[in-house]
């Protein structure tokens, strides 16, 4: 029995549309698979798909895995494929957060009894990114029970399949799935939602569990004494704090030398080696090394508080000004202690940022709705799990419903980073608006954020993929 | 006995009959160091309890110049300590005040009156009691944000209930006996029968009761913390000072240790004081029903 | 017989209206707290996304309209569906009811089994010296929040000596720490106020009277002062019962304790509303059954009180 302690089971249990990645993806991925899947070094490669090609800008084909079969027997097919993704593109499947994702899709037809063609509206160069989130559900079990039972009874072509998601401990049992096309060398697995940090470190450290998610560097020694490894998620994200440039048009956020000056007044260096024991690198950019797109050239904002000053100055606040900031605590480890750093650093050139922590429910809400109370919110740059640096540019620009920071002229740049084919040309194009999103400084670039994971000694193998520990792939060492 | 040391007896002696206790003498002694606390606070800190000094964070008891250490932040705990007595004592004090405004009111009101009028008030207080004070503390937040009066207001809308309960429970108690229905025979009125015996009736008991909320809600405000739900981040109140230390009790036991022995001594002054008070009226011939 | 009948049905009455209130003012002021739609929409969600969410749960519709209708459910007793998972809300709350009240008996009897004999021991020679140094400890532990209670003694068992699990449910030793650091909310005080009943009723008349024709003070105790005692701690117990309820919520957060504690912190987070309100409808209905036990409790020992309260 593998005991794992994760920050929460998804509140929709094995609906795996009501969310795309955290929290859910760490347990849906034990439950199903996409078509496609990112693995530890970040390419994208076969899940339930083997291959696919580029049949014209609009139209990719994809053969699937053959002998795939889902938990309760039925086969994966063609048609069973086609079946999911017409439900994701049905009214009701469109107003889910994975269909959201998907509204590219024109149509899914099948060529043969393993052969999808997807067609979309507009060309979209990261589509097999996309479907790794894309979990496929068995079709019969979901037209019949309807999404929020199917929830309940989930049944995937996972590795793992569901036995009960509170058993005697509290805790969600997973078994073995039979019919799955990867075997688990362990045959069941408990899935413990620990929500408090302080609770799940000392169920780790007390030997309880095998695996826990979302350690703090600080505990890294204390873990490596009593015999744990850690790891590092490699899908990282860029954790920092975005301003409300167009909801706060006359606050000095607004203007980008204030912008930049706050990111040249955080010490990112001193918050990297002191809080996170180097674990987390300072950002440079609104992706981490390995994304597609990264911006090599790209360094960190140098700390400069002296510079800072002077660039406040020139925007008209010599004397410094206050801001409010609307975070949600707990997001990440170590995020209450990072942004109270950096609170303190921004004191030291003149700027009083209030910290406003907040329930996520109204953060949220606010960011939403694009009502923010404050000129400034935490928001991270969130390339994870497609390990392409296109995605947050879609929320950190016009593309966003009701955006909070507008540049038009940025607009047709980023179009065509979306829908241009040819890597190549991509990959210039994405590290073209990696400096200019660098330069207008949308928001405070922070570090280089990835979950840390400890694993006690009793465990060997243990990966990551797609953020999700690959459960499967764990032994359990003999005792001696 | 020289004649000097029978003036420092006789001295001590007259403070000992005043005070009635020592329990409340010490307890008064102790509740001044914390004024003296409060009131000199800016003197006493060491340090800014805002801003600390990343590379001195972790610092055990007493290294460099810390008196009582270093936090996550390098902020000197000391000095936080210090900052912290003031919210959370004045949150406390508050909102127990709060609380006794409203419990009392309702129940001196319930006790005098009859029929549905005390039923629907009896009703509204079990409706209070029942309300998860989870889900308060979250409305308010949500509405209001957090900061000082929402703390405050929440920590006595969840407690005043106690007071309404206790009030109640002890009018009506005061009520039936025998000299109240004595003057009620004699023909004094309502008024007068409230001013002249319920209310001096109540005071021994509510003056200990208003003692042990004052603690509880002490200890209320470390439990919102908990919840996510207290002082805006950053300020140092001790519930927060015992919430941020939680992740750190391996790596900095002190950062634990700090805030847990200012509430414990909050709550042991607060109880020799309420201690004393009960036995002082027990030395008066007057009963407290707790 | 029929004075009891119309008493009854009178405290059903009060029920009933305490429930609908309630019930009524968790609808509105849970939809002041926030918008779960949006939490369920997602991040990327756009207006129009919303727009259909809400119709799909009937958000959309006249506030007014939604309560009368939420109103109407109640009364069958169906609290509707969870917003997250779609399992029907009141069976999933009383389906974790049984943990919350495993923890609430275990935490009860600790506290009762610990508090009883010390606070009598307390109560009858307050003056000793080895008293003072018990009361000094109790005060102390008055003063110590339950969580970190919870946070040591899951320290010193589960980390360092390794005796004790703090996960899990399944078997005995999980009870174990739980039910301590319940018990360590409510047990201080309880002490302090048996502590005081019983000293107080040692000082009574009827006590001297007693001794002086020789009973012993063992029977004493158990005769004359432990009903008033009892009084004082019954009554303690219930109006701490919310409290109790509380603090009981941060014990199965710690403990991964899958009662309703948890529930409602969990529920909390992504503003189920109709978990919430389900929860909020059956502590009012525990709060109330506690308050009429302790009534008739009230009543069997001092029938002048009973009377006046009820």
């Amino acid at each position: 029995m593998l005991r794992v302690a994760i920050v929460s089971l998804p509140p929709a249990y094995g609906n795996p549309y009501t969310a795309m990645g955290a929290p859910g993806a760490v347990t849906w991925q034990q439950l199903f698979d996409g078509l496609t899947r990112i693995d530890e070094a970040g390419n994208v490669v076969g899940a339930l798909a083997t291959d696919w090609q580029l049949i014209d800008t609009h139209t990719w084909r994809f053969r699937l895995r053959e002998n795939a079969r889902y938990s309760n027997g039925a086969a994966f097919n063609a048609e069973t494929a086609k079946e999911v993704f017409d439900w994701l593109l049905s009214n009701q499947g469109r107003i889910t957060p994975v269909g959201n994702e998907l509204r590219g899709l024109a149509e899914v037809s099948i060529s043969g009894p393993h052969e999808l063609i997807i067609r979309t509206h507009q060309p979209d160069p990261i589509l097999p990114n996309r479907l790794a989130l894309v979990m496929m559900v068995e079709p019969k079990s979901w037209a019949e029970l309807g999404p929020k039972a199917f929830g309940q009874q989930p049944v995937g072509t996972g590795p793992y399949m569901l036995e009960s998601w509170r058993n005697g401990n509290g805790a969600a049992e997973l078994a073995a799935n039979r019919y799955g096309w990867r075997r688990p060398h362990i045959e069941t697995v408990e899935l413990f939602p620990l929500h408090d940090h302080a609770a799940r470190f000392q169920a780790a450290i007390s030997k309880q569990l095998h695996l826990s998610q979302s350690m703090r560097p600080e505990e890294l020694q204390i873990f490596s004494e009593r015999g744990f490894d850690a790891l590092v998620d490699p899908t990282k994200q860029i954790i920092g704090i975005a301003f409300d440039v167009a909801g706060h048009p006359d606050s000095p956020v607004a203007d980008r030398r204030v912008r930049q000056a706050i990111n040249i007044a955080v010490d990112t260096q001193t918050i990297s080696e002191v809080i996170t024991y180097g674990k987390h690198s300072p950002a440079s950019q609104g992706a981490a090394p390995g994304v597609f797109g990264y911006n090599p050239a790209l360094k960190p904002y140098p700390y400069d508080p002296i510079r800072a000053r002077e660039l406040l100055a020139d925007a008209g606040y010599p004397d410094g000004f206050s801001i409010n900031a609307t975070i949600v605590m707990g997001t990440y480890a170590n995020d209450v202690e990072i942004y109270q750093k950096v609170q303190q650093d921004l004191a030291a050139v003149g700027i009083d940022l209030i910290l406003e922590a907040t329930l996520f429910s109204d953060w949220i809400r606010q960011y939403v709705t694009g009502k923010w109370r404050t000129e400034a919110f935490s928001l991270a740059w969130n390339t994870a799990p497609y390990y392409d640096s296109i995605r947050p540019m879609d929320y950190f620009s016009c593309g966003k419903a009701i955006p909070f920071y507008c540049n038009p002229s940025m607009m047709p740049a980023i179009e065509n980073a979306a829908t241009e084919m040819r890597p190549k040309e991509r990959e210039q194009a994405l590290q073209d608006l990696q400096l200019r999103f660098h330069n207008e400084a949308p928001s405070l670039y922070l570090l280089e954020y990835g979950h840390i994971w400890v694993s006690s000694n009793e465990v060997s193998g243990f990966a990551m993929a797609n953020g999700a520990p690959q459960l499967y792939k764990l032994k359990l060492k003999a005792r001696d | 006995m020289s004649a000097r040391a029978n003036s420092v007896a006789g001295w001590w002696r007259r403070i000992f009959r005043r005070f009635g206790s020592l329990e409340l003498l010490a307890g008064i002694a102790l509740f001044a160091v914390i004024l003296i606390l409060i009131l000199f606070r800016a003197q006493l800190q060491t340090h800014d309890p805002y801003v600390g000094d990343l590379y001195d964070r972790f610092s055990a008891m007493g290294v460099g110049g810390h008196l009582l250490g270093t936090d996550n932040l390098g902020r000197d705990v000391w000095s936080r300590l210090l900052e912290g007595i003031r919210w959370s004592i004045s949150a406390a004090g508050l909102a127990t005040v709060i609380a006794f405004l409203i419990g009392t009111v309702v129940g001196l009101v319930a006790a005098q009156v009859s029929g549905w009028v005390r039923t629907l008030l009896n009703q509204i207080v079990d409706m209070a009691l029942a309300f998860p004070s989870l889900i308060i503390a979250i409305i308010i937040v949500a509405v209001v944000g957090r900061g000082f009066w929402p703390l405050t207001i929440t920590l006595g809308l969840v407690s005043w209930p106690v007071f309404a309960r206790v009030v109640y429970a002890e009018t009506l108690s005061l009520l039936e006996r025998d000299y109240v229905a004595a003057s009620r025979a004699f023909g004094a009125r309502r008024s007068a029968i409230l001013l002249g015996h319920v209310l001096p009736g109540l005071r021994p008991t509510l003056t200990v009761v208003l003692a042990f909320h004052f603690a509880d809600m002490l200890v209320a405000e470390s439990a919102l913390s908990f919840l996510g739900l207290g002082a805006p981040l950053g300020v140092p109140t001790w519930g927060n000072l015992l919430q941020e230390s939680r992740d750190y009790l391996m790596v900095a036991p002190w950062l634990l240790i700090v805030p847990c022995a200012g509430i414990i001594y909050a709550v042991v002054t607060v109880n020799l004081i309420g201690d004393g008070l009960s036995s002082l009226a027990r030395k008066r011939g007057l009963r407290i029903d707790l | 017989m029929k004075a009891r009948i119309s008493a009854g049905s009178r405290l059903l009455g009060n029920f009933v209206v305490l429930l609908l209130g309630i019930t009524t003012l968790m609808f509105f002021a849970l939809r002041a707290a926030g918008d779960p739609i949006i939490v369920m929409a997602g991040e990327n969600a756009g207006p129009e996304m919303i727009a259909a969410l809400r119709q799909q749960y009937g958000f959309d519709q006249p506030l007014l309209l939604q309560y009368l209708y939420y109103l109407g459910n109640v009364l069958k007793l169906d609290f509707g569906a969870s917003l997250a998972s779609g399992e029907a809300a009141l069976p999933l709350v009383l389906s974790q009811l049984p943990a919350t009240l495993l923890l609430a008996f275990l935490g009860m009897t600790v506290t009762l089994v610990v508090s009883v004999p010390v606070g009598a021991w307390l109560g009858a020679r307050p003056d000793r010296a080895s008293v003072r140094i018990v009361s000094a400890i109790v005060v102390f532990a008055q003063g110590l929040p339950g969580f970190v209670t919870a946070l040591i003694l899951i320290q010193i068992f589960v980390v360092q000596l390794m005796w004790l699990p703090s996960l899990g449910h399944a078997d005995v030793r999980t009870w174990i720490l739980p039910s301590l650091s319940l018990a360590s909310f409510l047990a201080p005080k309880l002490i302090r106020v048996i502590a005081a009943n019983v000293a107080e009723a040692m000082r009574q008349e009827y006590i001297r009277t007693a001794r002086s024709i020789g009973s012993s003070a063992a029977s004493i105790l158990w005769r004359e002062a432990f009903p008033n005692a009892i009084l004082g701690t019954v009554a303690l117990v219930s109006a701490q019962f919310a409290f109790l309820f509380a603090g009981a919520v941060i014990i199965e957060v710690l403990f991964l304790w899958p009662g309703i504690g948890l529930l409602l912190f969990e529920s909390a987070q992504t503003l189920d509303f109709p978990v919430l309100q389900a929860i909020t409808f059956v502590v009012a209905v525990l709060v109330f059954l506690v308050n009429t036990l302790s009534n008739l409790v009230f009543r069997r020992i001092d029938p002048r009180i009973g009377q006046a309260v009820s």
